[in-house]
């Protein structure tokens, strides 16, 4: 860091001859640097610990024992497979509470996983149950129809849009003294190029369409090789076309499985499979993925296989009819709101009128599609944003459980819910709006229930909605 | 339906969410207040303008202080049994939360200055999803239910 610091604060003064120097100062630096905190870190096995020293100014020993440890990640990005070593990350329910190996070999990184996590290893032979010993048919992959079909809706190109956007003002920022007499010209020669209104429409599709090759390479690429697959008691993903990445979790430490609709995937009938757990984020703020691209009709096998106990056969409990007014309410008055007050304010503000159809659409939508079933020891909830997002919890996951009542919905005996459970550091809370009060109160019932049979080997599936009430 | 929670928060609550309230709401108004007062005095700003506003503030205030936290402490209940922790709470929306005591992964008791001087304390209880607090209990009546959660909670988990 201080020596790019260096680097940036001599390059603004400009002093273009000690420039080079203070570089190589930089360089050097940072090579000592890296070396020496290299040569400082140090990480061992001591009976049911895992230790590690590190840091050459702050020493950091960090212990962490065995059965803390929630979750064995191994990633090899270009460099460390260049070298053929990987990336080892042992994470523990603490948020950001993570030793880190940046360069181990792989053999390494298994005797270290065999050492901490047996419960994550692949026995050979017979050691582990007959029924999950890594069989193709545990195992499942992304074919590549499906892997450029990810690529294509996963939506993400927006990102990349406003990544292009946030390039070309930096570009234009550098460039821009050199470029400007340039630009002039050509825009000069191409005078009117842009004017026609056909033209322009072909350089925002061309600009829109680069964004969206580039959005699904990028997603080809995050899960290009893709595999999960159960073994034993713990779950393994592999994915990543150039940084490989694999993820480790004990079946054990699932808190709840979250299927994620998004607004391209949903009218194809896929979704992404998310895996809740306490310690475990692939980044920041997000949650583990279980398989990125799945077909409905193909949930129930997967997931049987993955995790049974996530298993439902059931149909929802959808908002009874009275309730349907509630969902229209908000954003239709909202949009109103916004229409009036651009009427009032700009000549063609009747034109937001028009967003009053999707704010309906959506509204019924989500009316539609809210649902709640309690199912042996399992509970469902679905709702949507933009995405319908379907969360399947086990009842020993459920931390707490809310029933929330306004006064409106008092009236008309209707209330919503939430399920605490114990994910993404500070926990999540799922909710479902507006469900017959007699719904929301079974759910607190059944968590004060202290005995709950087995759910067992149910089928998994989730059904559309259910019959209306 | 269930019954509502049987217990009932100390009453002294009332005192200690008036203060809070007053305090913080005189601040906003106050703030909200004086640049409004100023562009009367020294830009001329009709009265028009400020009385509206001023009495919306001022009618926020009364509210907040006087009929909040009637409405809080009359809706503010729970129950503790033997494997479960039941909260209600809410001003306009009520929240009943029902906590399994098998789930609860500590409880304490905190104390503001001012609760302190009241003789309050009151009662978090996490869960590895969030914690959820019972506010003013009496000094004594808050260690006892802290004390009481703990061992059940103890209990709970043994068989497991």
């Amino acid at each position: 860091m201080t020596p790019l610091v260096l680097i940036a604060v001599f390059t603004q003064r400009g002093e273009a001859g000690g420039l080079l120097l203070f570089a190589l100062i930089g360089v050097g630096l940072s090579l000592v640097g890296g070396l020496g905190s290299w040569l400082r870190f140090r990480y061992w096995v001591a009976g049911d610990e895992l230790r590690v020293h590190s840091g050459l100014l702050v020493q950091r020993r960090v212990f962490i024992p065995r059965s803390r440890i929630q979750g064995f990640d191994v990633s090899a990005g270009v460099l460390q497979r260049l070298f053929g070593l990987v990336r080892v990350e042992v994470r523990t329910a603490a948020a950001g509470t993570q030793i880190e190996l940046s360069a181990v070999t792989s053999a390494e990184a298994r005797r270290l996983k065999g050492h901490l996590c047996p419960e994550l290893v692949e026995e050979a032979g017979g050691g582990g149950s007959p029924v999950f010993a890594g069989t193709a048919a545990h195992r499942f992959t992304l074919s590549r129809r499906d892997l450029l079909l990810a690529g294509a809706t996963s939506g993400s190109f927006g990102v990349i849009l406003s990544a292009l956007g946030w390039l070309y003002a930096k570009l234009e920022d550098v460039l821009a003294e050199r470029l400007v007499d340039g630009l002039l010209e050509f825009s000069r020669a191409g005078r009117g190029f842009l004017d026609h209104p056909a033209r322009l429409a072909l350089a925002v599709a061309g600009l829109l369409s680069a964004a969206f090759v580039v959005s699904v390479l990028a997603q080809m690429a995050r899960y290009g090789g893709f595999a999960v697959e159960r073994r034993n008691n713990s779950l393994v993903m592999e994915r990543g076309l150039f940084e490989r990445r694999e993820v480790s979790i004990s079946v054990e430490r699932i808190q709840a499985i979250r299927i994620v609709e998004g607004v391209l995937r949903e009218p194809l009938g896929y979704a992404t499979l998310f895996v809740e757990s306490a310690g475990h984020a692939e980044e920041k703020g997000q949650s583990m993925v279980l398989h990125p691209f799945l077909h409905r009709s193909r949930w129930a096998e997967v997931l049987g296989v993955l995790a049974p106990e996530f298993s439902v056969v059931t149909s929802l409990e959808r908002p009874p009819p009275r309730a349907a007014l509630r969902f229209f309410l908000r954003p239709v008055l909202v949009t109103l709101a916004a229409a009036v007050g651009a009427t009032v304010l700009w000549p063609q503000g009747p034109i937001v009128f028009l967003l009053l159809i999707p704010a309906g659409w959506i509204a019924w939508r989500t009316y539609r599609d809210t649902g709640f079933a309690l199912h042996g020891c399992v509970a469902v909830l679905r709702s949507r944003g933009l995405a319908r997002v379907t969360v399947i919890v086990p009842r020993r996951r459920v931390e707490y459980a809310t029933v929330l009542t306004g006064p409106l919905q008092r009236r008309k005996g209707i209330a919503s819910l939430q399920v605490g459970v114990a994910a993404g550091g500070g926990g999540l809370a799922v909710a479902v709006r507006d469900l017959d009060v007699q719904v929301c109160q079974a759910l607190i019932d059944w968590l004060g229930l202290n005995i709950c049979g087995d759910s067992g080997g149910s089928l998994p599936r989730i059904e559309e909605s259910g019959p209306r009430r | 339906m269930r019954p509502e929670p049987s217990q009932r928060i100390d009453s002294r609550a009332l005192v200690l969410w008036r203060i809070h309230a007053g305090i913080s709401t005189l601040l906003l108004t106050l703030l909200l207040l004086s640049p409004l007062l100023v562009g009367h005095w020294a830009y001329g700003l009709s009265w028009h303008w400020v009385v509206p506003v001023a009495a919306l503030l001022v009618l926020n205030l009364v509210l907040q202080i006087w009929l909040v936290p009637v409405l809080r402490l009359r809706i503010w209940r729970y129950e503790l049994t033997e494997h479960e922790l039941e909260l209600q709470r809410g001003l306009i929306v009520v929240e009943r939360t029902l906590i399994p005591l098998v789930r609860v992964q500590h409880v304490d008791t905190r104390q503001g200055p001012l609760a302190r001087a009241l003789g309050l304390s009151s009662v978090a209880v996490s869960t590895a999803a969030g914690t959820h607090e019972i506010p003013a209990l009496g000094d004594e009546m808050a260690e006892a239910l802290r004390d009481r959660i703990s061992a059940l909670a103890r209990e709970a988990r043994e068989p497991i």
